[in-house]
């Protein structure tokens, strides 16, 4: 045990500890120091093992195909999935059988139902003859190639994507560390250097459309990890492993990451400390013209260069928070005195500056943006500070900046926890929609001190919110998915549909899926609610009924409710609509939504669950003049 | 055997126990490839990249090829 300590980790322990896990975040809390890459194979495969020790119920499951061996991954896999608190299932597919796997009706793969397919193919091990004699080919016999590898997996993604549910993530193909034509490689007619490029970009190209393609750069891992060292020449000839497993948990890495966004694991907000944090040096001592960022200085740049990122993070919807003990007219002399920085006080979407404990700050910043702390990310320069909210807010992911800011940058490269699937149209515009926010709640604050229209009626018909509700379509998959994953609290069943259920359901006759946009005086709100119903013989079943957060205590639910009753009287067929109400941690405001809008309780279940429903002659159509339901369809800002 | 040559065969011993999952009792001087399930492949695979890792050595291919009893990788080792 003695001679451990200094560099490796106990592993044994470690495997104890994973085995007695019972909790996301008992996992989560057993890895938190290990970093992946240093484990050999053998520890890894001694930690998966552990990992699988009780038969806890998978939270992922992936099956891994290819033309290469690749028994060896689903251990990295299973590891780096669970320090972000995800138990997986693997399938190893037999080897090379990617293509029957997917075309077999009863292959064990179409019989496993994964969540995830990942395919990695090795270019000259698919197409041998041509890589070999890559020199001798011709300039047409190049570009064909090139062609044919890109149709075969267009072909075989089509297949699979018909056959499964899944999500499907396809590696591209690594250009050769050293292309047979050395230099002149990038001056030859269709060279090796050129082939891959092309090849690659054809690739990213034909599947950015389909959402549940996603490519699995590899170019990009091997020369992260050192493209040289990829590849165990003598285990490519033995056993057909054309990555080393010192490589492996790189790409586990990417598929944890792949996951996380695919799942809708992601966390919402970032909150930052100050103070050698986003800039050098302290505010108070200092003065705002003192502290440290922007050009001339080594320092200034790093923090700079931070900042820029934390700007790029929230332009692809990551709500950024300040949580700083401070002066706060020092904060805001700094902002005011150096506009040219990339981060202004309009970007934070909360701000708790004041000498109040963090960790109170941070449950103000979760309340203030309606989420859960278990939406928070934490970063600060003082690790005392980080201890005490890791200790009081186990549920926020807080971490200590390195000593040195030139590290600040790696650190959010290094965090998989803002992953998402696709930056949408509603991300983009995330801080400005909750800025909005402010402004009706502080809109709110005066209606009700004003006396005059201090009432809920007249404060809602205020905003002049309209409200479209229409089917929703292919093009809307995404957000809807989204939707799914991301709302927790107006969310009466939160089942958690995967891109392809919902993709049945736009396509499927059984089923009704709908969508509400809102907008008011204030802004636009985007698609902010989603209703499921299914027709189950004269019965018309609220599958799902979720709305965003951000759309919530304005009535909205009463026009969706409307909706719903409308679906009911027109159809003559149909009896009553029944529903259901599944208690989850965070869904309390919801408890009582269907008994307010006139269903009756028919059956009470344990945990509080509850079976309603609402007869044809009991549907009455609720007053929600506060709203306009439009006819036709809004506008969508951003284009999508 | 030497004190050196006798520590190499705990650790082979303990390794291969490891990797093959299995009680490292059974793990004797005549202990070889055939008939042993978890000794497969992959399992050969996974139990050369374990002693390269353990023991900071590397194979030729040839002698992956070979070394397929605990007497000829105690040899190999203690080399």
């Amino acid at each position: 045990m003695e001679k451990q300590r200094d560099s490796k980790p106990d592993v044994r322990a470690l495997a104890e500890a994973l085995a007695a896990a019972q909790t996301p975040g008992a996992l989560r809390a057993a890895l938190a120091h290990t970093e992946l890459d240093k484990l050999t194979a053998n520890e890894t495969s001694v930690l998966s093992r552990a990992l699988h020790a009780w038969g806890a119920p998978p939270d992922v499951k992936i099956a891994y195909l290819g033309n290469f061996t690749l028994d060896l991954l689903p251990c990295a896999v299973d590891v780096a999935c669970a320090k972000e608190g995800l138990r997986t299932a693997s399938y190893v597919g037999p080897f090379g059988q990617y293509v029957q796997e997917v075309l077999d009706e009863g292959s064990t793969l179409v019989r496993w139902q994964p969540d995830f397919v990942f395919l990695a193919l090795s270019l000259r091990l698919l197409r041998p003859d041509q890589v070999a004699a890559f020199s001798l080919l011709s300039t047409t016999e190049r570009r064909e190639l090139r062609e044919e590898v890109a149709a075969h997996l267009e072909s075989w993604a089509t297949a699979a994507l018909d056959r499964l549910p899944a999500t499907l993530l396809l590696t591209n193909f690594a250009a050769p560390t050293f292309p047979l034509a050395g230099v002149a490689d990038t001056k030859a007619e269709y060279g090796e250097t050129e082939l891959f490029l092309d090849l690659n970009l054809d690739l990213l190209r034909r599947f950015k459309g389909q959402p549940r393609v996603r490519l699995v750069d590899a170019e990009r891992l091997t020369a992260r990890f050192g493209k040289e060292r990829v590849v165990d020449r003598k285990m490519f000839y033995l056993a057909r492993m054309e990555w080393s497993p010192a490589f492996l948990p790189v790409v586990a890495g990417e598929l944890v990451r792949e996951v996380t966004a695919v799942k809708g694991l992601t966390r919402k907000c970032l909150v930052l400390d100050l103070d050698n944090t986003l800039w050098g040096g302290v505010v108070g001592e200092e003065g705002a013209a003192g502290v440290k960022v922007g050009h001339g200085d080594p320092e200034a740049e790093a923090f700079l260069d931070f900042q820029h990122r934390l700007k790029a993070l929230q332009s692809q919807g990551v709500l950024l928070a300040l949580c700083s003990k401070n002066n706060l007219a020092d904060v805001v002399e700094v902002f005011e005195t150096r506009p040219e920085l990339p981060l202004q006080l309009a970007d934070f979407a909360a701000r708790e500056i004041c000498w109040d404990p963090k960790h109170e700050g941070l449950r103000k910043i979760a309340a203030a943006l309606n989420i859960g702390t278990d939406s928070l990310v934490f970063l600060d320069d003082n690790p005392a500070e980080v201890s005490l909210v890791a200790q009081m807010l186990p549920e926020v992911k807080a971490i200590v900046l390195p000593p040195d800011p030139a590290e600040y940058a790696g650190v959010l490269e290094k965090l998989t926890d803002f992953e998402r699937p696709a930056v949408l149209a509603e991300d983009r515009g995330k801080t400005e929609q909750y800025r909005q926010n402010r402004e009706r709640e502080d809109f709110r604050l005066q209606a009700g001190a004003g006396g005059g229209g201090g009432d809920l009626g007249g404060y809602l018909a205020s905003l002049r919110t309209e409200l479209e509700i229409r089917r929703a379509r292919r093009d809307d998959l995404e957000r809807i998915h989204q939707l799914f994953h991301k709302t927790n609290q107006f969310n009466v069943t939160s089942h958690r549909y995967s891109l392809a259920d919902i993709e049945r359901c736009v396509t499927g006759h059984q089923c009704e899926l709908w969508m509400a946009r809102a907008r008011d005086r204030f802004g636009d709100l985007g698609t902010i609610a989603v209703v499921l119903l299914k027709q189950d013989g004269r019965s018309l079943l609220v599958d799902s009924l979720l709305m965003s957060c951000r759309a919530m205590g304005r009535g909205i639910e009463t026009a969706l409710f409307n909706h719903i009753k409308t679906r009911l009287l027109e159809h003559r067929g149909l009896l009553e609509v029944r529903a259901r109400y599944l208690p989850t941690a965070r869904n309390k405001p919801v408890e009582n939504l269907f008994e307010s809008h006139g269903f009756r309780v028919t059956e009470t279940r344990s945990q509080g669950e509850k079976l309603y429903a609402l007869g044809r002659g009991d549907a009455r159509l609720e007053s929600c003049d506060w709203i306009h339901v439009l006819a036709e369809e809004m506008a969508v800002p951003g284009g999508r | 055997m030497d004190g050196s040559t006798v520590k190499t065969a705990v650790r082979l011993r303990e390794i291969m126990a490891e990797v093959l999952e299995l009680d490292p009792l059974q793990i004797d001087d005549s202990f070889a490839r055939d008939g042993v399930p978890s000794w497969d492949s992959l399992g050969h695979l996974r139990l050369i990249t374990a002693l390269e890792e353990a023991f900071g050595i590397r194979f030729t291919m040839k002698e992956v090829g070979e070394l397929d009893r605990f007497s000829k990788l105690h040899e190999r080792l203690s080399r």
